[in-house]
């Protein structure tokens, strides 16, 4: 019994400690630092790019994806053309395409 | 300067307007945050973070409450939407502890004392804020405006846009619940 009524005495003295609290005073460089927060936040579109991109993660970021382009591009296999086909082109674009060797001569024999 | 002066000149950005303007409410923002979030640091964060908004939205202030009633609320909603974050990080930390990474997290129980606090009630205080945190939302602003702000039923109904009578009956039912934990609370310990 008396260790009830003991509990209701703490419980009703926990409930009144907070009365007649002083009010908490704010950090006065509040102001400075609200100015500070809203010239960050005016910065403009291209700034704020600028500060991302330089931020270490990001900027290591994009030097290996770069990296890891240019060693693919490197490594790629590529079709090896031949020579013959090179001049077979080339032939059929300027119309030199004859089928035996005297047209050759005969082409570059004529007379002006 | 009067009141509606001031937000006159916030209005059209005169910076020594938002300069009275925060000095003559700072206390009262961060003194609201505090008692919500308990935390020194994050209070100031959340201050700052009001008089920012104020700033950024002051053409949305109609002049339909007093100017005080506007801070109140965005000072409350802020706090509450930071607890809300840190107790997502915090059930985010106890999944991440059954893998055995950030204990640390979870660990951080707060022990708060409010700075205002006379020493031989540090203690007691300490006890009831651990307890008022257990309410909810709506009953923790209703107890802590009224009791470590000062404020009327009447002024809190117009801060939560509520009316006398409700404010009233959440006020009952906190200190209910305030009851009840600590009366289990001092069960266990005398255990």
């Amino acid at each position: 019994m008396k260790k009830e009524e003991n509990i209701e005495k703490k419980v009703a003295e926990t409930l009144t400690s907070i009365d007649h609290t002083k009010r908490a005073t704010a950090n006065p460089f509040l102001f400075t630092r609200i100015m500070a927060r809203l010239k960050e936040d005016q910065k403009s579109f291209w700034m704020r790019s600028l500060d991302f991109l330089n931020r270490p993660a990001i900027a290591i970021a994009a030097v290996l994806l770069i990296l890891l382009m240019n060693s693919f591009a490197f490594f790629q296999p590529t079709e090896a053309v031949t020579v013959q086909e090179d001049d077979q082109l080339f032939a059929t674009e300027y119309n030199l395409v004859s089928s035996t060797a005297d047209g050759f001569y005969q082409v570059n024999d004529e007379q002006p | 300067m009067n009141e509606l002066e001031l937000i006159e000149h916030l209005k059209k950005g005169d910076e020594t307007a938002f300069k009275i303007i925060v000095d003559t409410w700072k206390d009262m923002v961060y003194n609201t945050s505090l008692v919500i979030v308990q935390n020194a640091e994050d209070a100031e964060d959340i201050a700052q973070e009001v008089f920012v908004q104020v700033y950024e939205s002051i053409h949305q202030f109609k002049g339909d409450s007093k100017f005080s009633t506007w801070l109140y609320r965005i000072a409350i909603t802020k706090s509450l939407d930071h607890l809300r974050k840190k107790k997502r990080k915090k059930r985010f930390a106890i999944i991440q502890s059954l893998f055995g990474v950030n204990e640390e997290e979870i660990r951080h129980e707060r022990n708060f004392q409010h700075p205002g606090i006379s020493l031989e009630n540090k203690e007691k205080a300490a006890t009831l804020f651990r307890a008022i945190n257990k309410l909810p939302d709506n009953q923790k602003t209703a107890f802590t405006l009224h009791k470590l702000e000062g404020l009327s039923y009447q002024e809190i109904a117009e801060i939560m846009e509520s009316t006398v009578s409700s404010v009233e009956s959440l006020m009952h039912r906190a200190k209910g619940n305030l009851k009840n934990i600590l009366t289990e609370y001092y069960k266990n310990s005398d255990e």
